[in-house]
């Protein structure tokens, strides 16, 4: 965290001292303060903070603390084989949350080779659970239930056509891919199902339609 | 019998030059972007994939020039390849240093990221890779646009479409 105070005049050049507020211009960054007070009207950057504001004349006494600003990557991009490198590393959830940062990056995400690599380089083999409504993802090494993570896949979607049914069957996993199946309320008397189950693909974010031939 | 010793009585002095070359690592010079000399241990240097190549095809004679690393990136690199000389002394150690040297802000671990790929020097480049990762994972597409310098193509219009189709990913 930076401190300091600057003194600004209304002659300075840098300012413009308006009847209602003041427009600051420092390290590139604008912010807007309520004359006569040290309250901040809008700031570009928000880090900033004011805490002390005197006003003597025409000069204004300015203190100000300033958190340290997150560095950027520089002013050159990354090289295309070193994001290659970074992004298997993330998980799906922000993958499939960076697939709204360019169209270059949507379609490299999307990339069918990409999710491939993604998948080897996973390393924790987990255990899903189904209960009511809800599809939970355990870490087998770890005794802790607490850290079973909730799934969330979008139940409305696959509630239809009746949005009451309660539990969501596992019927396999492959790859990474999950195929869940909605358990109707009241079972069907004949057991024998010809239907279509989705999968849910984490990373691609496609229903996959699958046509299944329930067993016996 | 006769030409067997006199084989023996060259090839002695010659496997003892060879063995003493081989034993006291060799300094190499190393000079960064901004013309700054380094002097190093080949074992060190070596670790960079880059630098082995040209050792081996004897043309580390003279000084190396590294136009593409800057000192003040070359001095961290070369701080880890000195630390990963003998990996197998102390795991623990190593790891506690390993988390240390990576603790940089992002611009720092961007020049670090760009020497390791270029000297081509695998476990840097892998923790890096790894640490640039772990700072953008809970960053939102806007926050990677700004860190990227990465211009948004999509259209508001497209960009909510993203959005909505996978709400569960921008929850918080």
């Amino acid at each position: 965290m930076t401190q300091g105070s600057f003194i600004l005049s209304k002659n300075n050049g840098r300012i413009r001292n308006g009847s209602e507020h003041i427009v600051i211009i420092c390290k590139a960054q604008i912010c807007i303060v309520m004359a006569n007070s040290s309250t901040i009207l809008s700031c570009i950057d928000f880090r900033v903070t004011i805490y002390e504001y005197h006003q003597i004349n025409d000069h204004t006494t300015l203190t100000y603390s300033q958190l340290k600003e997150e560095s950027k990557m520089s002013n050159s991009n990354l090289p295309p084989e070193l994001i290659a490198d970074i992004l298997p590393r993330l998980p799906v959830k922000s993958l499939t949350r960076f697939k709204g940062v360019s169209k270059s990056w949507a379609t490299r995400i999307s990339d069918p080779d990409f999710v491939k690599t993604h998948l080897h380089r996973a390393q924790f083999r987990r255990i899903l659970l189904s209960s009511a409504n809800s599809l939970y993802s355990i870490d087998h090494e770890t005794d802790d239930l607490a850290a079973a993570v909730d799934l969330h896949y979008p139940r409305d979607q696959i509630q239809n056509p009746k949005p009451q049914s309660h539990a969501v069957q596992i019927i396999g996993s492959c790859n990474g891919l999950v195929c869940i199946m909605p358990q109707p309320d009241n079972p069907p008397v004949h057991p024998i199902t010809l239907r279509f189950n989705r999968v849910w693909r984490p990373v691609c974010c496609h229903w996959l339609r699958v046509r299944l031939r329930a067993l016996h | 019998a006769i030409q067997s010793s006199r084989f023996s009585c060259v090839g002695f002095p010659l496997a003892y030059i060879f063995l003493a070359c081989k034993k006291k690592s060799m300094a190499l010079k190393l000079k960064s972007s901004d013309n700054k000399i380094f002097e190093v241990e080949e074992l060190v240097a070596v670790q960079s994939e880059t630098i082995k190549s040209l050792v081996e095809d004897g043309c580390a004679n003279n000084v190396i020039p590294l136009p593409n690393v800057d000192s003040k990136t070359l001095e961290l690199v070369l701080d880890w390849c000195k630390n990963h000389v003998d990996v197998k002394l102390d795991e623990e150690k190593l790891k506690e240093y390993e988390d240390k040297f990576i603790e940089v802000d992002l611009a720092v671990l961007y020049d670090l990221l760009m020497a390791a790929n270029y000297l081509n020097i695998k476990d840097l480049l892998n923790r890096a890779s790894q640490k640039v990762a772990d700072m953008l994972k809970g960053k939102k597409p806007e926050q990677i646009r700004e860190t990227f310098n990465i211009v948004n193509d999509f259209s508001p219009e497209e960009e909510e479409e993203i959005r909505k189709e996978n709400l569960w990913a921008f929850e918080e």
